[in-house]
């Protein structure tokens, strides 16, 4: 835990009540609303829902892929919709990802040593000779063999493809990696090893990494953040949170993780209505108060969007509780 | 072993594989490469039997082999398969058909691919039951009608006009049970059936496929890597690895006190909820060349316990426990080297 005496560092990356809609025929999907989030140098984050939950929409936003419907994505205090072309340059190189399909995310016609590469020479403008030997030495530091640089993406396993985006991702020393689903695709037994790589490379980078998989957040996260519907309905340090969660969706992923055949108290999913909490028609908890969004709450250092914890003290950071524009439409 | 005599025992085995071998070929001059090797195993009668291990060891081609959908470079070159008494490896053609969706249903990973876009769901759900001659296409409305509401659907009539593509992941995988079980089968395939889908709908999933079993009496050949949901759904465990059955029995004695070096590394590379000091490695099974089907055991060169002749010659299978099996020279910790 942090000595309070001693000032928080400066958040490398944050979103300030931060939402993203999409439009799909006519209607407005919401798919993120109103997030708050501080990434801080050091302290890596998971964020954990369920297909939909917005997760993937939000590390989009935190990557500069997607632009935000209301709200801003700082990159070291800027925004990042009106920051210079140094700014972006510098956040580029900050700020790099690593995909769930290392299958899907390399030029398939490109060489590795290329795509390898690409961050470095953007930043620094190397040889072709350079980068051949970079590329080598960048492999090396992911235990593959050099050799592996003049390679095709496809003449590597799944496990390799990994360790090259890994590679890929920190040879611009960014300060910030962010990974959506990193093992996901790969078999059980390369798992253990591609998080094992994480591990030891994280003292120097912070991660955001992004799973549906508690037990791989569990692994790499310091602070995670659980999202529902486009919400982020908790958030608090890992083992906290696994071991005592508050929001009622929260033990619900939890009981699950614990027990494959965990049976809800209440298994529908129909979506709530929009100015509702979105959890409203899956909670055991549900109460006639529920059909308003709860505001963020602190209880027990965690900060949680549930009616059940009344607003006693206030939260760390104040957000504007708006209600979301529209309908949430599942197809 | 059961009090039961050894007649009603064996009218209670629905499948029944031996000395299965499988190979691929890869070019008329390659030699085929063995993908499954001397398999064997039974299944009761509403038994759950899981296989796991990784990509590559065998338990998804074992699946296809049952329902003889091998791809066409793939052939079984040993071993039977008994379904029902009769031997699935020597039946014509004809005779599979009748077996195939009926007798055996089959639910795959990816619910996406399993369905066919542009025919409704209705059509789909029932098409076995009308194919089998089970139902004629109006009792075919009414069963299914009935039966959508036991997959967990509100409003059936809906979910019949639908199109695949306007589910969710979910909701295709449940539909995909329900067309699997659709006329009463004595055998589930279910090969990663939750692997694409969101952990809070593993369960419910699950818990269909569970209950369905019971409702229909089917055995379930479960094929999965998620150790977590073997150990709660399945009643045996068969461990595969390179293409070998390395290990099997009782879900509680083969995860509880594992005697293969391989299932403990298995065991010790999953990621875990268990509280960890925040730089802890994971244990990892270590890579090696000649990982696949040789003269020797497969794990060898990845395995702590290697001994010399690991490479040289396959281990027999050994009796650990009543109905606990496993193949290795030299098990060492839990195991009586």
């Amino acid at each position: 835990m942090t000595d309070p005496a001693i000032p928080p560092p400066a958040p490398i990356l944050a979103t300030v009540d931060v939402a993203k809609n999409f439009a799909t025929g006519g209607q407005t999907t919401r798919a993120v609303a109103g997030v708050d989030f501080e990434l801080v140098p050091g302290r890596s984050a998971g964020i954990a829902g369920e297909s939909g939950s917005g997760k993937t929409t939000l590390l989009r936003l935190l990557l500069g892929i997607e632009r935000p419907t209301s709200g801003a994505v700082q990159f070291r205090g800027h925004d990042l919709a009106s920051i210079d072309r140094a700014g972006r340059r510098e956040y580029r190189r900050n700020v790099q990802a690593v995909f769930q399909d290392p299958g899907a995310s390399f030029d398939p016609r490109s060489r590795i040593w290329r795509t390898i590469t690409e961050p470095v020479w953007m930043a620094s403008g190397l040889s072709r000779k350079q980068r051949k030997a970079a590329a080598a030495d960048l492999l090396r530091s992911v235990d593959l063999p050099g050799r592996f640089a003049t390679r095709h993406p496809h003449e590597l396993s799944g496990g390799e493809r990994q360790r090259v985006a890994i590679a890929r991702a920190l040879s611009s020393h960014p300060a910030v990696v962010v990974l959506d689903e990193p093992v996901t695709a790969l078999d059980v037994s390369v798992r253990g090893s591609i998080i094992n790589l994480l591990l030891d490379r994280a003292g120097a980078v912070t991660y955001v990494v992004v799973s549906h998989d508690l037990t791989v957040i569990h692994h790499l996260a310091d602070d995670l953040l659980i999202m529902f519907k486009g919400i982020v309905v908790e958030r608090g340090p890992t083992r906290d949170l696994l071991e005592s969660p508050k929001h009622p969706y929260t033990q619900l992923l939890v009981s699950s993780v614990a027990n494959p055949l965990y049976q809800p108290p209440i298994d529908r999913d129909d979506p709530a209505p929009i100015e509702a909490c979105p959890y409203l028609h899956r909670c055991p908890e549900a109460m006639p108060v529920c059909s308003t969004l709860p505001g963020p709450t602190n209880v027990d250092g965690h900060t949680v969007r549930c009616h059940l914890y009344p607003d006693t003290e206030p939260p760390p950071v104040p957000v504007s509780v708006r209600p979301p524009s529209n309908l949430e439409v599942s197809p | 072993m059961s009090p039961r005599t050894r007649a009603a025992e064996a009218t209670d085995i629905v499948l029944a594989v031996s000395g299965l071998t499988i190979e691929a070929r890869s070019g008329p001059k390659a030699p085929p490469k063995r993908i499954v090797e001397d398999v064997s195993f039974e299944m009761r009668r509403g038994d759950v039997t899981a296989i796991v291990g990784e990509s590559g060891s065998g338990k998804s081609t074992i699946c296809l082999a049952i329902l003889r959908i091998l791809a066409a470079n793939v052939d079984i070159v040993g071993g039977s398969i008994v379904f029902e008494g009769e031997d699935l490896t020597k039946m014509s053609e004809n005779r599979l058909r009748a077996i195939r969706g009926q007798r055996i249903g089959i639910v795959l990973q990816d619910p996406l691919s399993s369905l066919d876009p542009v025919r409704k769901i209705g059509i789909q759900l029932t098409e076995s039951r009308r194919l089998h001659g089970i139902d004629n296409r109006k009792s075919a409305q009414v069963w299914a009608t009935q039966n959508l509401a036991s997959l967990g659907f509100a409003d059936p009539q809906a979910i019949l006009k639908s199109y695949p593509l306007m589910l969710s992941g979910g909701m295709r995988q449940r539909v995909c049970v329900g067309i699997a079980y659709s006329a009463g089968p004595s055998l589930l395939l279910a090969d990663e059936p939750t692997t694409a889908l969101d952990v809070s709908l593993q369960g419910r999933l699950l818990r269909l496929i569970l209950e369905q079993k019971e409702k229909y009496g089917t055995s379930v050949l479960l094929v999965s890597h998620d150790l977590a949901v073997v150990r709660n759904v399945a009643d045996r465990v068969i461990v595969m690895y390179g293409g070998r059955a390395l290990e099997a029995g009782p879900v509680a004695a083969v995860l509880g006190d594992p005697v293969s070096p391989y299932t403990r590394a298995l065991m010790a590379t999953v990621p875990t909820l268990a509280p960890r000091v925040r730089t802890d490695r994971l244990a990892t099974i270590p890579l090696a060349a000649n990982a696949g089907v040789s003269d020797g055991c497969p794990f060898s060169g990845r395995c702590s316990n290697e001994q010399p002749r690991c490479r040289k010659e396959m281990p027999p299978t050994v009796e650990h426990a009543p109905g606990h099996f496993y193949a290795c020279w030299n098990p060492g910790e839990g195991g009586e080297a």
